[in-house]
């Protein structure tokens, strides 16, 4: 495990890897975002609060929605301590980035739909933070596969892993999820006529399936029912998302509205 | 043999009256060129270009528009009348405000966290973590204002950026030394 990039190679600083590369994922979905809001010719001034709303619910609730993982609450951190170095969770700072944006949105009255500026950007920064988490974290549970990562004696003792056994790579398998997701958005979903901000409703959908597997080999601990905890948050909130998705595809609910259309038509032309 | 007569035929139908042959005077001022036919595999048969005006003559307005008026200067002595040129954005408005309050909310965070390290590396004060709070609380009172809401959603997008990257493992390092 490299906890510093000095720990990568010997000239680089001693920077937090795992922050360095979330750094970087952001950096990269600013990139992304900025040229969708231009391909979208969204111009609106009101745009900034809209990201503020997203990255602020984010760092909030990336630490706040792990907070009470005990039934007795003595045992969970003080709101303060958790706030400033409780564990993150990338599911809870997904719904606090979409409850985020949706009070900025109520704030400065705003009234359209933004997920499709979002859906690419959050895929590739997933993509380039889960890195992050590759060579810092616990890969994973024991397989006897040969594409298993080995950690040694001491980054074992340090993650509370196995020494010397294969384990699954969970976090490659979510790097090639979100790359194949950012691709699709990026090369095909986003030019087809689709109903405004369900790009991201499809891809959040997806991955919270695919999310709710992984847990199987990811290693994390067992809350309730052979159950980690963000398969049992998963378990009530995929069926809600999967319900709303089939309900607004028989309605018809995902075709564009012709302005679209006829946009989509003109960046195919030009 | 006898001539059996056939049955009448019938004449020609009656179809509208073939066109005049243009005589030289009749004869357009410019030729137009006939799009060529059949066109190539998979184009669209072009469209023949629009009649030209005869030399010396201004082009024909199209359907729907008005023409454009020559200028014409105004009256000696007095001062020509513009349009009122658009209103130029202030430097606290669009999105060059926010990304000044980017820049402004980047150089705070660093002095915080340098000026959190030091006092807590020289005793000066026990807790320092409440200086991460300053920046956001600061940034928070300038979104009441309308004059510096858009520095201040700048200063409060890099707090919530350092919050999800830097301050959170930062501290928690700093609260295990």
């Amino acid at each position: 495990m490299f906890p510093t990039l000095h720990d990568i190679a010997a000239w680089l600083p001693p920077l937090g890897t795992h922050a360095v590369f979330v750094a970087l994922g952001l950096v990269a979905a600013s990139i992304v975002f900025t040229i969708e809001k231009r391909r979208r010719r969204v111009s609106d001034p009101r745009m900034p609060y809209i990201v503020l709303g997203a990255l602020a619910g984010a760092a909030i609730m990336s630490r706040l929605g792990t907070w009470a993982q005990h039934v007795d609450f003595s045992e969970n951190l003080s709101l303060a301590d958790q706030l400033l170095h409780g564990n993150a969770s990338i599911l809870s700072a997904l719904v606090g980035a979409w409850l985020g944006v949706h009070v900025a949105k109520r704030l400065a009255g705003y009234k359209e739909r933004t997920g499709d500026l979002f859906a690419p950007a959050v895929a590739l920064a997933m993509a380039i933070g889960r890195i992050g988490c590759l060579l810092t974290e616990l890969p994973g549970t024991p397989t006897g596969a040969s594409w298993g990562i080995v950690l040694d004696r001491d980054a074992a003792a340090r993650l509370g892993a196995p020494a010397g056994v294969p384990l699954h790579p969970s976090f490659v398998y979510e790097i090639v999820f979100h790359l194949a997701a950012f691709c699709l958005l990026w090369f095909w979903l986003r030019h087809r006529p689709i109903a405004a901000g369900e790009t991201l409703t499809l891809y959040i959908a997806a991955y919270g399936v695919f999310r709710f597997f992984i847990e199987f080999v990811r290693g994390n601990d067992i809350a309730w029912l052979g159950l980690t905890r963000p398969q049992l948050f998963l378990a009530v909130t995929i069926p809600l998302l999967l319900v709303r998705i089939v309900l607004k595809a028989r309605r018809g609910g995902f075709a564009a509205p012709v302005a679209t259309e006829r946009m989509i038509a003109h960046d195919r032309r030009a | 043999m006898t001539d059996v007569p056939d049955e009448p035929r019938p004449g020609p139908e009656p179809g509208p009256e073939p066109e005049p042959e243009p005589g030289p005077d009749d004869a357009p001022s410019t030729p137009v060129t006939p799009p060529a036919f059949p066109p190539p595999y998979g184009q669209q048969p072009s469209a023949p270009p629009p009649p030209q005006p005869p030399y010396g003559q201004p082009p024909q307005q199209p359907y729907g528009q008005q023409p454009q008026q020559p200028y014409t200067p105004p009256p000696y002595g007095q001062p020509a009348s513009f349009p009122p040129p658009p209103p130029q954005k202030r430097w606290n408005e669009g999105g060059g405000a926010v990304g000044i309050g980017v820049g402004i909310g980047v150089g705070a965070q660093i002095v915080c966290i340098i000026l959190m390290f030091v006092l807590a590396a020289s005793g000066v004060l026990a807790q320092t973590w409440w200086l991460l709070l300053l920046v956001p609380v600061a940034a928070i009172v300038m979104m009441f204002f309308r004059s510096t809401r858009m520095v201040a959603t700048g200063v409060l997008i890099v707090s919530a950026a350092a919050w999800l990257i830097v301050l959170g493992p930062c501290v928690g390092l700093m609260a295990q030394s």
